[in-house]
């Protein structure tokens, strides 16, 4: 079994779990969390080679990645609406394909997989970084607004990788997601996918059997850039499951 | 009486924040909704609207200041 760890980050209410995406870890969604705090309980999930979760990632595939979340969600958290990021998103598809986990809703940002153009170089670049003035170049391409990463940052994420073990199985996970199929959408689900416009990583997808929801001027992280529209969609969901559950206890 | 800027809460592991850039100067009319800072910390950056229309009368914490999370950052009259 690889690693994960499961932490409550605040709030009260129906629960919200937040999936990062590869190389980030729970405290990335400092600017979104807080401003669930009144919808929610919110969790946060760190997978093998992220944050504090240990460096076991199995074979990095989307498997055992996804069997790992599923062994720490599936008793703490009740029906939890999901909130995946980039990778982060294609493991809460897996996760709630399993059947294990039932989730009362999916919003899902810029989904791995579901984009036609994947920068593979990215990807291959991130467990690689040595400096921080590299790591900076490099996580800058996440966002429009170039002044929300910061050197600071991007040195603490080389930090990280001085743990040798932390890089090789980020690399693991890297080669894995190069060739990963995207789980499929489950039906039953109330879901939304939400994409920056401006997306360097993934470009947002041209034609999909899906719709969703384009945010202007946006790079990888619409929970960075654009807060207010990703918690107007989280807000959605929830009315939605609250409007459904109230018609099913009628 | 001024609308006072703050740190918000960040969660309850995160106790302090850096003032990465100062978006609007004191002095500045600024209107609600409009991103007057961009505080951040090891791992991820915010945006701080301000919440009224006004004039930016103060900063009170610098860029590159670390300062704590509740705190006054700046004033708007």
């Amino acid at each position: 079994m690889t690693d994960a760890l499961l932490h409550k980050i605040g709030g009260k209410g129906p629960d919200i779990l937040l999936i990062h995406g590869f190389g980030a870890d729970r405290f990335s969604w400092l600017a979104l969390a807080p401003k669930l705090f009144q919808f929610g309980t919110i969790w946060a999930i760190e997978y093998a080679a992220h944050g504090a979760a240990g460096n076991d990632v199995g074979d990095g595939s989307l498997t055992d990645l996804t069997a790992a979340i599923e062994a720490k969600v599936k008793k703490k958290l009740k029906s939890p609406i999901i909130v995946g990021h980039s990778l982060g998103g294609t493991l809460a598809l897996s996760l709630i394909s399993r059947g294990v986990v039932v989730s009362s809703g999916l919003v899902l940002l810029a989904p791995a997989g579901l984009s036609e153009t994947l920068d593979i170089s990215f990807i291959r670049k991130l467990p690689e970084v040595v400096d921080g003035a590299t790591a900076h170049e490099l996580l800058k391409q996440l966002v429009v607004r170039k002044n929300l990463i910061t050197k600071r940052m991007a040195d603490a994420f080389v930090e990280t990788l001085e743990d040798v073990s932390r890089r090789a199985a980020l690399r693991t996970i890297s080669t894995t997601l190069k060739t990963a199929a995207p789980p499929s959408f489950p039906p039953n689900v109330p879901y939304t996918v939400l994409w920056g416009d401006s997306d360097e990583i993934l470009s947002p997808p041209s034609r999909l059997p899906i719709e969703f929801q384009l945010f202007a001027n946006v790079g990888h992280l619409s929970h960075v850039e654009a807060v207010d529209n990703v918690v107007k969609a989280i807000q959605t969901i929830i009315n939605q499951q609250c409007g459904l559950a109230s018609v099913s206890s009628k | 009486m001024g609308t006072d800027i703050l740190v918000p809460q960040l969660g309850n592991e995160v106790t302090e924040a850096e003032i990465t850039e100062w978006v609007a100067s004191a002095g500045d009319h600024v209107k609600s909704g409009e991103v007057l800072v961009v505080i951040s910390t090891t791992k991820t950056a915010l945006e701080i609207e301000s919440p009224v229309d006004g004039i930016l009368s103060e900063i009170l914490v610098n860029e590159g200041e670390l300062t704590e999370v509740g705190s006054i950052i700046g004033v708007i009259q």
